[in-house]
């Protein structure tokens, strides 16, 4: 297992939870904030990106962020044009969703641990 | 096994087994050592004059045969020893070794040897045999390195160490050095003027220590120094403001609470309804954050914004491939070169970033032109272009249409965000495609139908409002460069000399790119693509005007192109020697670093509030009942971001003026009609402030008179009652009873 294919899953894992727990604590702060805001511009792309296993530490950051903006846009936009305005809703759906992509990067980086 | 066994081992055990089994049956070890490998030909495009392996850390074995140099992930050189043209052993830091091979390619460095070592290497090299080498290891099946054999490397690895401090240092400097700035003590020039010896003595470390790593090819280290730069140049106002800076930002978070509060769309409020997607997100985020207005990402924005751009423009200037120091360099002389102030909490500057992905994967993984039709412009320039080769980046099975709708998202995103980002990125996309820079001509075609279907059904509101007044401004490029240039120098001295600055700044810059071209073109290197990239935007005021503001978007969408460019140009001055490469790149950045000072913050006097100022408009939020007109003299103070639609907000900019001017009695009067224009009857308060007083000194006074002389007149006006005064912000209401009595 590579060292650089194997940090995205668990460390997006652990923001993705951060960034729940935080939601429902809804304690404002400063670390809070910046949680959000880092998660919120690469989380949700880095769920996919990291699926494709790059190399490139620069490709992984840049497709990370475009799609994380991507994703977040279309979610909000669904919220104001479609469903209703819930952002609580909209997190939601975007953290499940990097966990998701998380815990599919983690389980297949430790199954070609265990393999290699 | 002590610590420092343990470490050599797991830095040098895997090369060393890696060459333990590249070595062929008999092969005899006579030296084994450890070095860094500066500059290396073995894996560069055969192409280009100056190739360059991954320099680092590598075991390096002498046989009877051949020179073999291995990393971490295995060999990586091998070098027959009679290979090699020219070998010289020469003494580096404290004692060091330098080893220099002339090889067909170029040249090869590999410093941090033991001295003794070196001139083993040297000496056998030169030869084209190993002579009377010192020790025959035999033939092992496990190599072990011998005590001496680091010696060399830490002189090596502590000149990396120290180099690598410098930049926190540097920063930590900066920001001290800040922390005693004063909003008042900002002028006409804006920030230089008030940067105390300190901070220029950080800046002077920081451009030092980046032209060190770039010279001594530490390109991980130039990188650190280049994250460590957008910090201090682009978190510069942090320390210095009271409360957010810069107008448009308290706008935009005014509209982002409107969505929050609201959770709909009315496309009839204004522009910025019909393109929501930056504002629905923000929205979002803001109460994901749980923090009371999105104020509270303002601060850093654009250092978060400069740090996002990098990777997408590192891939950009990696995708025309060559010397690999131009990736640190473009991204140096970007982020030294990006002062039009277009990252600040906004649409344009999130999607400037988008538009920078879908570029970074269009020239990575789709570049060239092999499944490109055949184009129909200038058969000379398509038989130039077409002797390109293509980009080569690696992807794993299925990655190809993975990366491809990651960019066709983003593409797809900026439509509903940003009125103008989508057609400079179309521009830019369908000339690559036409100039067979790219294959992917489905992906223009999907952008030119979603901004289409995006003006026709969403946003038909702004369109069906404006299409008059858009189509008066289509092509009307003498009018677009009069209200984006010539209409902008003026004002006090100071801010005559910050637009001149910014005017010969650019022009500079186009020009040093336009030689990189020129350069690359002459020297066979790829080129094209840069200069679709940069050349595209310039059709943009063709288009229309933006608001007197399309010549800096046309900066910032060309800068990435114009920044490789101008990096490539540098890089041919520099050539490959330490002493002449690091002063060209120092020398290069104090020119940049002293016209960005001026260029970035020439205006901020005007744009950083005190918290007294936006303490008085906050009050007015306050107590202004629905419906009530808020009139400022300009556009620069810290408001409208509460009550977005709910009160609106009105400046004297188009206030026309008779011949003579107004006298007080006539102004107070032209300020009631301002506030009672269509009648509504509504409360009208009148605000000015410190920093509406400053867009006066700083861009001369407006047609209708001063903001002083304003003051005086509303003071005089029975039609006016002063409600709030302090030193930075004044308040009028105007009178219930006026016009009535």
């Amino acid at each position: 297992m590579r060292l650089a294919n194997a940090w995205p899953g668990p460390v997006l894992l652990g923001v993705a939870l951060a960034v729940a727990v935080t939601a429902l604590l809804d304690e404002p702060s400063t670390g809070r904030t910046l949680l959000v805001s880092v998660f919120l511009l690469l989380g949700p792309g880095l769920a996919v990106v990291g699926l494709l296993e790059l190399e490139d530490p620069w490709a992984l950051l840049a497709l990370a962020f475009g799609l994380s903006v991507a994703l977040d846009t279309a979610v909000a936009l669904v919220l104001v044009y479609i469903t209703g305005w819930s952002p609580g809703a909209g997190l939601a759906v975007l953290v499940v969703g990097s966990a998701g992509g998380a815990l599919a990067q983690t389980f297949r980086a430790s199954r070609a641990g265990g393999a290699g | 096994m002590t610590y420092a066994s343990r470490a050599v081992a797991l830095v040098f055990g895997p090369p060393l087994r890696a060459i333990a089994d590249w070595l062929a049956p008999g092969e005899r070890v006579l030296l084994l050592t450890v070095g860094r490998q500066r500059r290396g030909v073995l894996e560069g495009r055969s192409r280009e004059r100056t190739t360059w392996s991954r320099p680092g850390l590598r075991a390096f074995a002498l046989t009877d045969r051949r020179l073999l140099g291995a990393r971490r992930n295995g060999v990586r050189l091998e070098l027959p020893l009679s290979a090699v043209r020219a070998a010289r052993a020469r003494r580096g830091a404290l004692g060091s070794g330098v080893l220099e091979l002339g090889l067909p390619q170029g040249a090869l460095v590999v410093e941090g040897l033991p001295g003794a070592d070196a001139e083993t290497l040297a000496a056998a090299l030169a030869q084209g045999s190993p002579g009377d080498s010192p020790t025959d290891l035999g033939s092992p099946t496990a190599l072990h390195l011998h005590r001496g054999s680091l010696a060399g490397l830490a002189p090596v690895l502590l000149a990396d160490l120290a180099t690598l401090l410098l930049a926190p240092a540097a920063l930590v400097i900066w920001f001290a050095a800040l922390q005693g700035v004063r909003i008042g003590e900002v002028g006409d020039v804006g920030l230089v003027g008030a940067l105390p010896l300190s901070a220029i003595v950080a800046l002077l470390a920081l451009t030092a220590g980046f032209a060190l790593a770039l010279a001594r090819d530490r390109l991980g280290v130039a990188v650190v120094y280049v994250v460590v730069l957008v910090v201090a140049l682009y978190g510069a106002l942090v320390p210095i403001e009271e409360v957010s800076s810069f107008n448009v930002t308290w706008r935009h978070t005014g509209i982002a609470q409107y969505l929050a509060q609201v959770g709909t769309v009315d496309p009839d409020i204004d522009a910025y309804f019909n393109w929501p997607g930056f504002f629905a997100a923000l929205a979002l985020a803001t109460k994901a954050a749980g923090v009371r207005d999105a104020l509270a990402f303002a601060a850093w924005w654009p250092v978060a914004m400069n740090l996002l751009y990098l990777p997408p423009l590192a891939m950009i200037a990696r995708s025309v491939g060559g010397d690999a120091r131009l990736v640190p360099l473009t991204l140096w002389i970007f982020v030294l070169s990006n002062w039009v102030g277009q990252d600040y909490l906004s649409p344009q500057a999130l999607h400037f970033g988008l538009f920078l992905v879908v570029l970074a994967v269009v020239l990575t993984w789709f570049g060239g032109s092999e499944r490109g039709a055949r184009p129909r412009v200038a058969r000379r320039l398509r038989a130039a272009i077409a002797s390109e080769p293509g980009a080569v980046a690696r992807l794993p099975r299925g990655g190809r249409a993975a990366v491809l709708l990651v960019a066709l998202a983003a593409a797809l995103a900026i439509v509903p965000s940003h009125q103008l980002t989508p057609f400079s990125l179309l521009l830019v996309l369908v000339a690559l495609v036409a100039l067979r820079r790219t294959w992917l001509r489905g992906l223009p075609l999907i952008l030119a139908v979603a901004i289409f279907a995006w003006l026709v059904f969403a946003a038909v509101s702004y369109l069906s409002g404006n299409i008059d007044e858009l189509r008066a401004q289509f092509g009307q490029l003498e009018q677009t460069l009069a209200s984006n240039v010539g209409e902008r120098v003026g004002g006090s001295a100071g801010h005559a000399l910050v637009v001149r600055a910014r005017l010969l700044a650019a022009g500079l810059l186009w020009i040093a790119a336009l030689a990189g071209a020129a350069h690359r073109l002459r020297s066979g290197r790829r080129t094209w693509s840069l200069v679709v990239l940069a050349a595209a935007p310039f059709g943009l005021p063709l288009v229309q005007p933006y608001g007197g503001e399309i010549v800096l978007r046309v900066y910032l969408f060309a800068l990435p192109a114009m920044a490789a460019l101008v990096a490539s140009l540098a890089l041919a001055a520099a050539g490959t020697r330490p002493l002449r490469s690091g002063s060209v790149v120092f020398a290069l950045t104090l020119a940049l670093l002293g016209s960005f000072l001026v260029t970035r913050y020439g205006n901020a006097r005007i744009w950083l509030f005190s918290r007294e100022e936006a303490s008085v408009v906050d009050r007015v939020y306050d107590v202004a009942a629905p419906g009530s007109i808020l009139v400022a003299p300009s556009t620069a103070l810290p408001w409208q971001h509460r009550r977005y639609a709910e009160l609106k907000h009105r400046n004297l900019s188009q206030l026309e003026a008779p011949p003579g001017g107004f006298g007080e009695r006539a102004l107070a009067r032209a300020v009631l009609q301002v506030v009672d224009d269509k009648g509504e009857g509504a409360d009208g308060y009148v605000i000015t402030t410190r920093s509406t007083r400053a867009y006066d000194a700083l861009f001369g006074r407006a047609r209708w008179g001063s903001v002083v002389r304003l003051e005086r007149a509303l003071d005089a006006s029975p039609s006016f009652l002063p409600i709030i005064t302090r030193r930075d912000g004044r308040v009028w209401m105007a009178a219930p009873d006026r016009g009535r009595g």
